[in-house]
């Protein structure tokens, strides 16, 4: 018999409080784009590539902390929809009565040395010693299913990791052949990547599977210097009195994530404008057709977010550098960065 | 007791012991590690001294893990608790060692406010660096001895104030300037600074000021000041981080705080006075390499006979250190004996003993690094600089495709340089080779020791390297930079020697424009493949150079 078993191991730390997401100066792309990510979740994950010490890990992790929670069914290690009983797990689905709870949006850390077995799951190792019973551990792409999947150094994974990744990230499904076990559990979730270029590249297969990528950069000017300087010491010296101060904020950014949620269905797309978004992935000579439902896709979360009935030329114009920054077909030693080459090209084929 | 009398590494104890967040912990030099550590424990007693652990744990050991043999003794699952959840006060040594695995646990517990981490360095070993993404956590560095200053009762006290000790926004603003002006890298100094400034002032039982300020800028930036990370190059100021403008006073620092409080000028006259005079010299030999290494090692996965890869089978292991268990095999292996052990043993359980163990073997990709060698001099190579650097350029797109790693040495006028270290970064590859410039003699004997010592780096660290010389073979340099040309010649002819007697994979390229002699006697000392360039392209060189580093990465 093989039933998932889920147990968590023993954390003995107490966490901090997240540092609240609106509370982050500068950034204004990666924090855009992480909302689109939330708005449109078949964007497909987002990349985040700059220097070290520029606050992406500080973003993600306060994004997560900013999410609406949702519901999942109780008990499930892979917290089912209980609404969506089609995409559940195979226990879900058989289940007569769900009882159902409302949890956090899973966030999960994949760290870089992880073992194949931490990331998939694995046989039950104590189950199977001490009693001899064949039962499936879930790993961490359980644990990130209808969440988000966050890598930091990207750019350092191991190749066979990355592979798996890669299924997974197509599929939405974890398909576990192994040790004598065969477990397929939903893994839907949002890859999040982040990692400095100077430390080495990713690979071509892993760059176009994400949805958006942004590059990250310090601040140049004193003021946003001190800005950050004095909001994080605020928040060190007393963090409760802080994030009472962002409640505000955060509620608007959270319901305003959820109306665009709503709103997204009835957003149209018209016809011209898919045809813009064509004629430029064309004139850029993006592989593959990613790119082009990419735009569009952004596009439209960006319109749902910002509360408008159609998608027009100036949000493909804005989503424009995100989706096709990472897609160009790019002589690997081409000085001419990817953004100058976007930007040429919206000016000659969309003329703005 | 007088506190003007206190050094730096006394006060670093004090902030240390003191905790909070930013204040994550300090690099040490191996001299004084003991002194620290004996510092440390009085101030933080009763329990909080830190706990010694050797470099070369595994993350099973910082993050905890099942304990295998007690769980089989007892028929239940027993966990071990790993050293961030039992000692989260940890001192490292050689902690340039640690694997990436590590790096980024003790990484993530030191953003959660949850570690307190002491690396121990050897400040001689050009080689040792520490993972970046640690470094730049630790906001001090200590190469003095610390005194037995403070006791667990002033830090107590300590404590208590530091909630009351709010800091002046000036000063905020000032600190960012400070840190903008001397091309600090990231906001995240800064408030290292701010942290450390506050508890500066609870330790000295005052109010934040000037002093406190100036301090903390000088125990937390001044240090980086003199590192400058290469990514700034990319930005709009490519230049070293300039110092403060004006000609430097270092001594005053301390005096001209009092004399015109509030201006960020009092804080970059405290970095100063903790900078080297020779700051901008420091700084450029940094970019070039100590920088660059930094970053390249503190990344760099690699370990030998590793745990990860792809599985391809698994043996008998007498013990499990580091290994994975093959559990299927392991079971398999136990079964037959079942119903005989559990009639001994008396069990109504499995019974699996150590016999039955079965580690996975591991199959490891085994990763090419380029070393290119390449003649800069004036002599030939001058003409054919531009299509070597084409050549180099094809190759590094390729290794760039099947994520191999590659390494610059460049040699003209005196000496070799090592222009980029072993890295996979085509970003950090097409600035060095753009920057190259040629002329200058042909210091062939010491490109090949160069490029030899990087090799023999690349194989200690598990790696397969492939050493690519692109030269007319016309040694007139000597090691020592003179010009002799007989001698030149010996010691080139000793330098290629060595690659042969190490059996490295090696390819020596003539790019003069009539195929040379002298070339082609130093591939038969390196026992190296000749190519003459004068009949071939840029592709036309990429291509054996790319097959062989395809056999060597197999």
């Amino acid at each position: 018999m093989t039933k998932p078993n889920n147990k968590e191991p023993a954390k003995g730390a107490v966490k901090r409080p997240v540092f609240p997401f609106s509370a982050i100066e500068g950034q204004q792309e990666l924090k855009t784009c992480l909302i689109l990510t939330a708005v449109d979740p078949l964007i497909g994950g987002l990349l985040a590539m700059g220097d070290r010490g520029t606050g992406k890990s500080t973003t993600v992790r306060a994004f997560a902390a900013l999410l609406p929670p949702i519901k999942a069914v109780k008990g499930c290690p892979y917290h089912c929809d209980p609404a969506l009983p089609e995409s559940a797990c195979d226990q879900c689905r058989i289940a007569n009565k769900l009882i159902a709870e409302t949890i956090q949006v899973p966030v999960v850390d994949l760290p870089l040395g992880a073992t194949e077995d931490r990331v998939a799951g694995a046989l039950d190792l104590e189950r199977a010693l001490s009693r001899g019973e064949k039962v499936f551990e879930p790993g961490l792409l359980a644990k990130a299913n209808r969440g988000y999947l966050y890598i930091d150094e990207v750019n350092l994974l191991e190749d066979h990791l990355v592979d798996l990744l890669l299924d997974v990230a197509a599929s939405g499904e974890n398909l576990f052949e192994r040790e004598g076990l065969s477990v397929r559990h939903p893994a839907r979730f949002v890859l999040i990547g982040s990692g400095n270029p100077e430390e080495g590249e990713l690979r071509p297969q892993l760059l176009d599977r994400f949805g958006l990528s942004v590059e990250v950069k310090t601040p140049q000017d004193v003021a946003s210097w001190v800005e950050i300087v004095k909001r994080r010491d605020a928040y060190e010296r007393d963090s409760a009195h802080f994030l009472e101060q962002w409640q505000d904020e955060e509620q608007k950014l959270r319901a305003r994530i959820e109306a665009g949620r709503k709103k997204l269905k009835d957003v149209v797309v018209p016809d011209a404008v898919q045809e813009a978004a064509a004629t430029l992935c064309i004139a850029l000579k993006t592989d593959g057709l990613r790119g082009q439902l990419t735009i569009i896709r952004a596009a439209r979360a960006l319109a749902a977010f910002e509360k408008q009935k159609a998608v027009t030329l100036s949000h493909i114009k804005r989503m424009a550098l995100p989706s096709l920054r990472h897609r160009l077909r790019r002589n690997p030693l081409e000085e001419a960065g990817s953004a100058a080459r976007i930007e040429r090209a919206i000016v000659d084929v969309l003329g703005l | 007791m007088n506190q003007e009398e206190i050094n730096d590494a006394t006060w670093i104890v004090g902030l240390l012991a003191l905790g909070g967040p930013e204040l994550g912990g300090a690099l040490v030099t191996t001299e004084v590690a003991d002194d620290f550590n004996v510092a440390f424990g009085k101030a933080a007693e009763p329990n909080g001294a830190l706990r010694i652990v050797s470099s070369t744990m595994s993350a099973d050991a910082l993050a905890g893990s099942i304990d295998l043999a007690a769980t089989l003794a007892l028929g239940k699952p027993i966990h071990t608790e790993g050293l961030l959840t039992t000692h989260p006060r940890l001192m490292v040594r050689r902690a340039e060692k640690l694997d990436v695995a590590c790096s980024s646990l003790l990484a993530k517990a030191l953003d959660q406010n949850q570690l307190l981490l002491i690396a121990v360095m050897d400040p001689y070993d050009p080689d040792a660096f520490l993972a970046e993404k640690l470094e730049a956590r630790l906001p001090f560095v200590v190469d003095e001895p610390a005194e037995l200053r403070w006791t667990s009762s002033d830090i107590k006290c300590a404590k208590n104030r530091i909630e009351r000790t709010p800091i002046d926004p000036k000063w905020v603003g000032d600190l960012c300037s400070a840190a903008v002006a001397i091309g600090i890298s990231s906001p995240r100094f800064v408030l290292q600074a701010v942290a450390a400034a506050r508890a500066l002032a609870a330790l000295k039982e005052q109010d934040v000021d000037e002093s406190c300020v100036a301090m903390a800028a000088r125990l937390v930036l001044a240090h980086r000041a003199k590192n400058v990370p290469p990514e700034e190059q990319q930005d709009d100021q490519q230049q070293p981080p300039a110092p403060p403008p004006q000609s430097p006073d270092s001594g005053e620092a301390e005096n001209n705080a009092e004399q015109n409080p509030g201006d960020a000028e009092v804080i970059l006259e405290a970095i100063k006075a903790a900078l080297p005079s020779n700051l901008l010299n420091l700084a450029a030999d940094g970019l070039g390499k100590r920088g660059a290494g930094r970053n390249v090692k503190g990344s760099s996965p690699r370990k030998s006979g590793g745990q990860r890869g792809r599985r391809i089978g698994h043996k008998r292991a007498s013990s499990l250190a580091g290994q994975r268990l093959d559990i299927l095999a392991t079971l398999r292996n136990a079964a037959p004996w079942q119903p005989l052990r559990r009639k001994f043993a008396g069990a109504d359980r499995m019974v699996v003993t150590r016999d039955d163990f079965r580690v996975s073997r591991i199959k490891q990709r085994n990763e090419a690094t380029a070393i290119f060698a390449v003649d800069a001099s004036g002599s030939t190579a001058f003409q054919r600089l531009a299509e070597a650097k084409g050549a180099v350029e094809t190759i590094l797109a390729e290794c760039y495709v099947r994520r191999d790693r590659v390494a610059l040495v460049a040699f003209r006028g005196k000496k070799a340089e090592l222009l980029l270290p072993p890295t996979r970064s085509l970003e950090r590859a097409k600035r060095a080779l753009a920057g190259l410039p040629g002329g200058g003699g042909t210091p062939l004997a010491s490109g090949l020791d160069e490029a030899f010592i990087i090799a023999m780096q690349v194989r200690r660290a598990g790696g397969n390297p492939i050493v690519i010389v692109l030269t007319d073979g016309k040694a007139n340099i000597t090691r020592a930079g003179l010009g002799n040309k007989v001698t030149a010649l010996e010691e080139t002819q000793f330098a290629a020697k060595l690659f042969a007697a190490e059996g490295f994979d090696s390819l020596v390229i003539d790019v003069s424009s009539e195929p040379q002699k002298s070339a082609r006697a130093l591939a038969i000392n390196m026992q190296a493949t000749y190519l003459p360039m004068p009949r071939a392209s840029a592709s036309d060189i990429a291509r054996p150079v790319s097959i062989a580093l395809k056999s060597a990465s197999v």
